[in-house]
């Protein structure tokens, strides 16, 4: 869908801000957009640059509440469509979460209890979203320091049961994991070999930082050691199709966004070998 | 049927336009534009004169650290050592600026001779025509306006029967002089190359205009050179957009000042 | 899905919510403390999207008021399709109410004024060929909206009563174009 066969295609998250450093980047295979901050009547010409010369461009949805009770908003699962087809999106990703409740916005992804009413709800809402959207979905799991404590699934468990139900892709975040590993105490090996890797779409990695004993997914810093050692953990038991930086804040002279995508690729071929046996 | 005698004016204009657009020149081979390098102050030169040339320079400067820029007084002053392998026009503004701080009106004046050099070179590669080439697609234009407008009013008398007053036809060549003058100061080649580059360089726009990464001076002053100042309304430098717009071009560009996201706003 | 059958995960999600926005106590089984950090992550996202959608303002507004305008910011609605344009909106009517607002956050709220109203809380793009003017110390600004914006400038010459325009404060870095006070040191310093 990303990738060719037989490499992880490599991407990243475009930004405004990296719309150069993008631009001048051969290296990169494919793009992810976050939908709300396009506007559909004026796409940047930056990127319809980058569309222009092939390059895949997904599109990585934030506010459809997928989790939510309320009903989801045709109007945003619409938007969601018409970007996915002026850029000629091959898929289109959201998150396990809600964003809203009772009429009220948060503006951040907050986490699903994984109750056996809560996987209904979503298996109708990705139903519902799929059915419009008309092109491949992948679902993504979030980072949180809050757990519901009424679960009766742990995540993995939660996520293979939900992906299967609906018949969708995942895309997985490896520093999301990491985070909530770190935050909650499980073990990040064993969750990863028991998420639903054979439906595995694409690979977020993204920065943070540890700040009062609690790691942040910032998305504004350097890669951890632990995400990157994550990452190579997975691509030694698969071979992930594709793995794009989030990078969202602190972008500036300083940022290296060549640095990064190296480091990134260093992971994936240190899992590489251990897979082949190397 | 004082319509007859407007509709001759307006047709002579017109044939001024087409002679004017035919005698400029065809567009090249885009693959052979594509091979064209350009310094940035070039680009800068060929977008926007040697205004545009210097404010460019400017821009590069204050971003770089090497000049300080005051509104208040619209002068810059140089704050550190320009390096040796800096561009010709821009140790010439550097030197302009030290060790007393220059009007930036000024500035254009005391670097002429760096900015005709930019001018030399543009010509030389055909991208921007001589002045004899300009008066001479200036006079073919005037010519075309001349002749159909003197056939027109001739037309609109015969029909009307009345005569013409001396003052409309004075008026008329009046006009065509002052509006034909001169031929376009860029050939089709360099009309082209700066579409292209203008394309090309939307992501290092909008970069810029984000604050973002991996620009470097020469990017800031092919993006001024291009765009305007107005590329730098967003950003920490915007206070250079009002010190550095060329004289004739009053536009604070396409909304940039409307919240960093193009009045599009962001999510 | 059955109402019945979602009610009492309703009311738990939206308790949940509640309680991250400062009203009321978090739902069974979820830790105060975690509803704390997260409450301040949401902070920060939320002055980070503001600060992007109005890079002049953000770079205007003292360190010293952005404890102040944080809380007035989390007090507010957050408007679900343009949140970062519209609490940038809230905040500039509020330091021009105030008498505080600057002369590039000016020129900020006057450029999105002309393309944006506000309307139940919610930004929405205007709709119809518009022209606006704006006085400015040395000029005057004229906004013509249709399709999309343009904002241009006349010079007016300034007379010997009227004050400079005040310089730009010296960046830290001259190598490095001060960038905006992000919301992650916004982090460290809440």
């Amino acid at each position: 869908m990303i990738a060719e066969r037989g490499r992880t295609a490599i991407g990243a998250g475009w930004r405004p801000e990296l719309a150069l450093v993008i631009d001048q980047n051969p290296a990169l295979d494919f793009l992810e957009v976050t939908a709300e901050n396009i506007d559909l009547a004026a796409v940047p010409a930056a990127l319809q640059l980058l569309r222009d010369r092939g390059l895949p461009i997904t599109v990585h949805g934030l506010s459809l509440s997928l989790g939510g009770t309320e009903p989801i908003n045709r109007g945003r699962i619409e938007r969601l469509r018409r970007l996915a087809e002026k850029l000629g999106a091959p898929l289109v990703s959201e998150h396990v979460a809600f964003v809203r409740a009772e009429g009220v916005e948060v503006g951040h992804l907050l986490p699903v209890p994984r109750t056996e009413v809560a996987m209904d709800l979503l298996a109708e809402n990705v139903g519902t979203v799929k059915r419009i959207i008309g092109r491949p979905l992948a679902l993504e799991n979030i980072a949180t320091f809050i757990e519901w404590g009424d679960g009766e699934l742990d995540e993995p468990a939660f996520f293979c049961e939900l992906l299967e139900r609906t018949d969708s892709l995942l895309l997985l975040d490896v520093s999301n994991l990491y985070a909530n590993c770190r935050n909650h105490g499980w073990d990040a090996n064993a969750y990863l070999r028991r998420m639903p890797l054979h439906r595995l779409a694409y690979v977020h990695i993204g920065g943070g930082v540890e700040r009062h004993g609690l790691y942040h997914d910032t998305h504004a810093h350097s890669l951890p050691e632990g995400a990157l050692n994550l990452l190579e953990e997975l691509c030694a038991i698969v071979r992930p199709p594709a793995v794009m930086l989030e990078r969202d804040d602190e972008i500036d002279q300083r940022f290296d966004l060549a640095l990064e995508l190296a480091r990134m690729r260093g992971a994936i071929e240190r899992g590489e070998h251990r897979r082949n046996g190397s | 049927m004082e319509w007859l005698f407007l509709a001759a004016g307006f047709l002579a204009i017109g044939a001024a336009f087409v002679t004017r657009r035919a005698a400029s020149g065809r567009s090249t081979d885009e693959g052979a534009l594509r091979a064209t390098q350009l310094h940035e102050y070039e680009a800068a030169y060929l977008a926007s004169g040697a205004e545009g040339a210097v404010g460019a320079a400017i821009g590069s400067l204050v971003y770089r650290g090497l000049l300080t820029a005051s509104p208040s007084d619209r002068t810059i002053t140089a704050a550190s050592a320009v390096p040796g392998m800096a561009p010709v026009l821009e140790r010439a503004i550097h030197a302009a600026a030290t060790p007393a701080p220059v009007r930036v009106g000024d500035v254009a004046r005391a670097v002429s001779l760096q900015t005709s050099m930019l001018k030399t070179s543009l010509v030389d590669r055909g991208l921007l025509r001589p002045l004899a080439d300009r008066l001479e697609i200036g006079a073919f234009a005037a010519m075309a306006f001349a002749i159909t407008f003197t056939a027109g009013t001739a037309l609109a008398t015969l029909i009307t029967g009345r005569p013409v007053g001396n003052a409309l036809v004075f008026f008329a060549v009046g006009v065509a002089a002052a509006f034909v003058a001169t031929g376009p100061p860029r050939t089709a080649a360099g009309n082209q190359l700066i579409k292209m580059l203008k394309h090309d360089s939307e992501p290092l726009k909008t970069a810029l205009a984000h604050s973002g990464a991996g620009i470097a001076a020469g990017d800031v002053a092919l993006a001024i050179g291009l765009y305007g100042g107005s590329v730098l309304e967003s950003t920490p430098l915007g206070y250079l957009v009002d010190l550095i717009r060329p004289r004739r071009d009053n536009s604070c560009g396409a909304c940039g000042g409307c919240g960093g996201c193009g009045c599009g706003g962001c999510a | 899905m059955d109402p019945d059958r979602i009610r009492p995960l309703a009311t738990r999600q939206a308790q949940l919510v509640r309680s991250l926005l400062g009203e009321g106590v978090p739902p069974a089984g979820v830790d105060l403390h975690r509803i704390r950090v997260t409450r301040r992550q949401l902070a920060f996202k939320r002055w980070r999207m503001w600060s992007k959608a109005w890079p002049a303002l953000s770079r205007e507004v003292a360190l010293e008021d952005r404890d102040a305008l944080l809380r007035f910011l989390m007090s507010e609605p957050l408007d679900s399709s343009h949140p970062g344009l519209a609490d940038g909106f809230r905040v500039a009517r509020r330091l021009d109410r105030e008498g505080r607002l600057g002369p590039a956050g000016r020129r900020e709220l006057f450029a999105v004024q002309f393309v944006w109203r506000e309307r139940h809380g919610s930004m929405v793009r205007r709709r119809w060929p518009r022209i606006g003017f704006s006085a400015e110390p040395d000029g005057l600004l004229i906004a013509v909206y249709a399709v999309r914006a343009w904002l241009f400038r006349l010079p007016i010459p300034r007379s010997a009563a009227q004050p400079p325009t005040p310089d730009p404060p010296e960046p830290e870095d001259r190598r490095v174009s001060p960038a905006p006070r992000s919301g992650t040191e916004y982090l460290n310093a809440v």
